[in-house]
Parts: C-alpha cells; sequence; structure tokens
C-alpha cells in the first residue's frame, strides 16, 4: 500500500531558509514555491527517499540556470504594471504640460485673468511630473549606468530651472537663485560632462557635438535673459522724475519756511514743523542710502524708524481736521527692500512731496483765515 | 524557462494567461500545483506548464486585480488558493474568444482542413 509522506514543518523551514538563500525574496512568491515543492514531494517522491535527495532532485525543475529567474520575471511582470502606467501619466503630463504653457502664455500676453494659475500648473506638471517620472523610465533603459546618471543630473537641473522660472513669473522668493544657480550648473557642469562622456563613440559623435552647442547656446541665452531687468533709457527716465519731484519738494519746503516766518508763532503750526522735519530726516537718510549703494538692500533697517514719525505725523494730521492736508499712505515703504532702486527713490519722493504740499497747504489756510 | 515536452515555449507563452484564467473559471478555486497537474492531465501531458512560468503570471494577474487569493494554513505552510474576480470572468471570457479568433485565422492563414491537428 502506497503511503504519501508528509513534509514536516521543520523540512518547511528548511526549504524556506534555502529559496531565501537563492534570492526568492518576495514572501508571497516563496510560500507558493513552497507549497508547491511540498505537493510535489509528497505526491511524487519514491519511497522511503531521502527529503533532502528528493529536494535536490525537484528543485531543477523549477529554472533553467538558477531559481532566481522565477524572481526576476514575476518582478518584470509586476513592473510591467507600473512601468505602462508611468508612461501614461507621462504622456498625458506632457500633453496638458503644453496645453497649459501655451494658454498661460497667451492670457498673460493678452493680460486676461487666469495666466498666472495657468502657467503655474502647466510649469508644475512638467517640472514634478513629466520630468521625475522621465527619468525613473530612462533608469529602467538598457544604458550604461553613466549615461543613466549623466542623463538624470540633466532632468534635475531641468527641474530647478523651470522651478525657478515658475517662482520668477509668481515673484516668489528664491526665484533668482534657482534659476541662475540651475543654468550656471547647466552650462559649466553638466554640458562638459555630456559631452566628453559621448564624444568618444563614434556612433554618437555628430548628436553629440549639435546637442552640446544647442546646450551652451540655450544655457547662455537663458542666463542673459535672467540678468536683463528693463532698459537702461527706463531707469534714467525715472530718476529723471526722481530727481524733478525731489527739487519741487525742496522749492516747497523753503517757501513753507517763509511762510512760516511770515505768520506769527502758535502751538499748531510749531508742531506741524517739527513732525514735518522728523519725516523728512529720514526720508533724506534713506535716499541718501539708495544713491550711495545703489540698490536696496539693508533699507528695511531703517523703515520702523521713518514709521514711527509717519505715525507720529499721520496722527497730527489728521487731529488738525483740515481737509486739504491728506494723512500720507505708507504701503509703498512698507515692501522697499523688494522693489528695485528706481521705484524705490520714487516712492520716497512722493512721500516727500506729500510732505511739503500739506505743509504749504496749511500754511496757506492760516494766511487766508488771517 | 518554458519547459514544455510538446509544444514550443513560444506558443505556451502566448496562451498561458488565457488557459490559467479559462481553467479558474471552470474549477473556481485552484492553487498552483493543482493548476499544472490539472492541464497536464487535460492535455494528456502534451502542455506542462512550468513553474517558472506559472507563478510569475499569477502574481501579474493578481496585481492587475484578475484573481482574488485566499490561505490556507497546512502547519508552517501556506497555500495560497486562487480564484477569478469579477473582472477576471469578464477577461476569462475576452481572451478565450479572442484565442478562438485567432486559431480560426490560422487555419484559414495556414490553410489548414478543420479537421486536421488535434489542438
Amino acid at each position: 500500500m502506497w503511503e504519501m509522506r508528509n513534509v514536516t514543518d521543520e523540512e518547511v523551514t528548511f526549504i524556506d531558509h534555502d529559496l531565501t538563500a537563492r534570492g526568492i525574496v518576495l514572501e508571497e512568491l516563496r510560500d507558493n514555491l513552497i507549497d508547491h515543492i511540498c505537493c510535489v514531494i509528497e505526491h511524487e517522491s519514491q519511497q522511503n527517499e531521502d527529503f533532502y535527495k528528493c529536494y535536490e532532485r525537484v528543485l531543477p525543475q523549477f529554472f533553467k540556470e538558477e531559481l532566481q529567474e522565477i524572481q526576476i520575471e514575476t518582478d518584470n511582470l509586476l513592473q510591467f504594471k507600473n512601468f505602462y502606467t508611468m508612461k501614461k501619466i507621462m504622456n498625458i503630463s506632457g500633453i496638458s504640460t503644453v496645453f497649459l504653457i501655451l494658454v498661460g502664455a497667451i492670457l498673460k500676453t493678452l493680460h486676461l485673468p487666469g495666466a498666472g494659475i495657468t502657467f503655474l500648473l502647466g510649469g508644475f506638471s512638467f517640472a514634478f511630473l513629466f520630468l521625475p517620472i522621465l527619468i525613473i523610465i530612462k533608469f529602467k533603459d538598457d544604458e550604461t549606468t553613466t549615461d543613466k546618471v549623466v542623463f538624470s543630473f540633466g532632468l534635475l537641473l531641468a527641474m530647478a530651472i523651470s522651478v525657478g522660472v515658475i517662482f520668477k513669473i509668481m515673484h516668489w522668493p528664491y526665484a533668482n537663485m534657482l534659476m541662475y544657480a540651475g543654468t550656471i550648473i547647466f552650462t559649466l557642469l553638466y554640458v562638459p560632462i555630456y559631452f566628453f562622456t559621448r564624444i568618444r563613440r563614434p556612433e554618437m559623435k555628430f548628436n553629440t557635438i549639435v546637442n552640446a552647442v544647442l546646450m551652451i547656446a540655450f544655457g547662455g541665452i537663458l542666463y542673459s535673459l535672467f540678468d536683463l531687468s528693463y532698459s537702461k533709457k527706463y531707469a534714467d527716465q525715472m530718476q529723471e522724475i526722481h530727481y524733478y519731484l525731489h527739487e519741487n519738494s525742496v522749492r516747497l519746503f523753503d517757501t513753507n519756511n517763509e511762510l512760516y516766518a511770515a505768520l506769527p508763532a502758535n502751538s499748531q503750526s510749531y508742531e506741524l514743523k517739527s513732525k514735518t522735519i522728523a519725516v523728512n530726516k529720514n526720508l533724506e537718510k534713506m535716499t541718501e542710502l539708495i544713491s550711495k549703494q545703489n540698490n536696496t538692500n539693508g533699507l528695511n533697517a531703517t523703515v520702523p524708524e521713518l514709521l514711527i514719525s509717519l505715525n507720529d505725523y499721520n496722527d497730527y494730521v489728521s487731529s488738525l481736521l483740515n481737509v486739504s492736508i491728506k494723512k500720507i499712505d505708507n504701503s509703498g515703504l512698507l515692501v522697499i527692500e523688494r522693489i528695485n532702486t528706481e521705484l524705490a527713490m520714487n516712492v520716497l519722493a512722493r512721500v516727500q512731496q506729500q510732505l511739503a504740499v500739506n505743509e504749504n497747504a496749511f500754511l496757506s489756510k492760516q494766511i487766508a483765515e488771517k | 524557462m518554458y519547459i514544455c515536452p510538446m509544444y514550443s515555449s513560444e506558443l505556451i507563452k502566448g496562451t498561458l494567461k488565457t488557459i490559467v484564467l479559462n481553467l479558474l473559471k471552470e474549477q473556481g478555486r485552484m492553487y498552483g500545483y493543482e493548476i499544472t497537474q490539472r492541464v497536464k492531465e487535460l492535455t494528456n501531458g502534451k502542455i506542462q506548464i512550468t513553474e517558472g512560468a506559472l507563478y510569475p503570471t499569477l502574481h501579474s494577474l493578481e496585481k492587475s486585480g484578475e484573481l482574488e487569493t485566499e490561505k490556507e494554513y497546512l502547519g508552517k505552510r501556506v497555500r495560497k488558493y486562487y480564484a477569478l474576480t469579477e473582472q477576471g470572468q469578464t477577461t476569462a471570457s475576452q481572451k478565450v474568444n479572442e484565442l478562438t479568433e485567432f486559431m480560426d485565422t490560422m487555419k484559414f492563414l495556414l490553410d489548414l482542413k478543420p479537421d486536421v491537428g488535434n489542438a
């Protein structure tokens, strides 16, 4: 009578360890194989055959060269599904990137609403969907490791540059840093690496030269574009306006001083005079700082003092209940370090002019009432 | 990887999914060893599915949602029973139809008489 043998728990543990050692790392797959091997041993072994001998005999029917083939094949099949999904996502994100950026550009040119958000979505789908998936897909290709690493490095830089450009368009911080660092590393480090890892391969020589030239040109043009603010003419005009405003203010202050002298002294005019001088002193200090260093760095440090004197001034002005004296808007001063030099000068000049006009209005009224 | 005594591995490779899905459709739930034995039995040993081909296919079908599994514990052993999901039922029918059509086309293409061959 044939008696079916039973594989014991110790023997199962032995198979488990052996399969792990042979590279079957996926637990679900190992469970399947253990059960399968046990079934084969139980159903097909010769009577009284030693378990280990039987195992040695059965195992080779599972593979051609080594057992790990099953694991690799399973991985390939499982990853093929992911791979397919990823390619799909990449295609969709690529198409939507092109669409969104084109629509964003058109909206921006026509000054229509929604340009910012469209650009933003397009840029993000490019930098955070399309490019990363491209890197992953590239890594699965049958290329040399060097090519993969070089290519992925380039794509990472492309990500940095595109994020920088998006930030620049959205006027977010760190835009310049991202764009400059990305472009400089791209042109000076990536392109040479790309060139020298490929130029020695005859079949790639032509493509490598063409691509390297294109990339250098692209990097150079991008770099000079970043550095371009607005035209020199525009800056000169802005400066002229500033001088004009400043000169007028100074003349008005002179006239005001003569009026103070002509009018009988009273506490109201004394108060206004001292508060006006306090604000003006701070304004002149900031103007001097800007024209000395020719940029707006460090201006924020001087703003609090100016604001204190200006608030004091505004409080006093509103207590005068005089409709021809206007309170001075401080919104431009609050962002002064973030705007460019010419604009900052103009903000200061406008505040100064308002100061002089207010004082003049006050004095004129006193003369009219006399 | 596809060791097969009668038919070439290329032929089996393209039909393995169909074989597995259809077998599960008829038999309900089965485990790996049972599938290999059943196929061998039904085809008189002409088609022998190798483990190296069967398990990767089972895992990929499970991942794509065609199959569901049920575990049974026999001491330290774990036996995984595979069964069709609803989606798997549909896929099985589609695959069988596709293969039938394919075989008709091949018969026509290779100009075989309908009674020739033993498939």
